[in-house]
């Protein structure tokens, strides 16, 4: 997993749920840092043809639906075994949540 | 039966995944290979978040059996256990919830000991298993 800046981040490797696993972490202290930065921000999170997320995955799209300064998540890259888990875990209902299934380029901030 | 004890930590969580647990996963059919890896990633979780309570200190066991029909793997937590479990959908930003009900998504059919810290799975060796288990 690469964070291009405390906006972008994309899943490069990971490719099986162990490896995604691992990268939740790095994602988890990435949302935290969003929210010291104490300033609003849009998170992107390109799957990059990731097929299966562990929920802790999801417990971290949960925190980071709860941060006051994460105003919008786009997932882009979506396989369509993941947007189901979107759908069935209710995230395509949240107002902050924008599903892409393929590449979608966002204008990002770069606040580094 | 082998049986591993790790430390409560999600870098712990990895390696023995990779170390142990992958290594036997692969030896199922290829296409039950990333749910089954996805399963046993959720019952460890299960058992450091909501067993051990995210206490690093803390150990999980972990005991699996293959065998020519299944694949066997039972994860106990040093946690005090839980009377009645039943998975439901929690609230969208609810960060905890999702594990045992993806188990259940998947076709899985936990069993949990008396004391509700140990929970066991069958991964039956199924060549026409598709994703949450529904048949192809």
């Amino acid at each position: 997993m690469r964070i291009i800046n405390k906006t972008f981040v994309i899943f490069e490797g990971e490719k099986t749920p162990t490896e995604f696993y691992e990268a939740n972490a790095k994602l988890q202290d990435a949302i935290q840092k969003l929210s010291d930065a104490n300033r609003k921000t849009t998170l992107v999170i390109d799957f990059n043809g990731i097929t299966m997320a562990p929920s802790s995955f999801w417990g971290t799209m949960a925190s980071a639906l709860r941060s006051p300064f994460i105003e919008s998540i786009e997932l882009v890259s979506v396989q369509s075994s993941i947007k189901l888990s979107i759908e069935r875990f209710g995230f395509c209902t949240h107002d902050k949540v924008k599903v892409f299934p393929m590449f979608h380029t966002t204008e990002v901030e770069v606040i580094d | 039966m082998p049986t591993v004890s790790i430390y409560s930590d999600t870098v712990s969580v990895g390696t023995f995944m990779r170390n142990y647990l992958l290594p036997i996963i692969a030896e199922l059919p290829g296409k039950q290979q990333p749910e089954a890896e996805i399963a046993v990633i959720e019952m460890l979780e299960n058992a450091r978040v909501h067993g051990n309570e995210e206490l690093p200190e803390k150990e999980i066991t972990i005991s699996w059996e293959l065998s020519s029909e299944a694949l066997v793997i039972s994860v106990k937590d040093e946690g005090k256990g839980f009377d009645k479990i039943i998975p439901k959908l929690p609230p969208v930003t609810e960060m905890r919830g999702r594990g045992l009900l993806t188990l259940q998504d998947m076709g899985y059919d936990p069993v949990f000991n008396k004391a509700g810290n140990q929970i066991t799975i069958t991964i039956p060796r199924r060549s026409d298993y598709g994703r949450y288990g529904r048949m192809k």
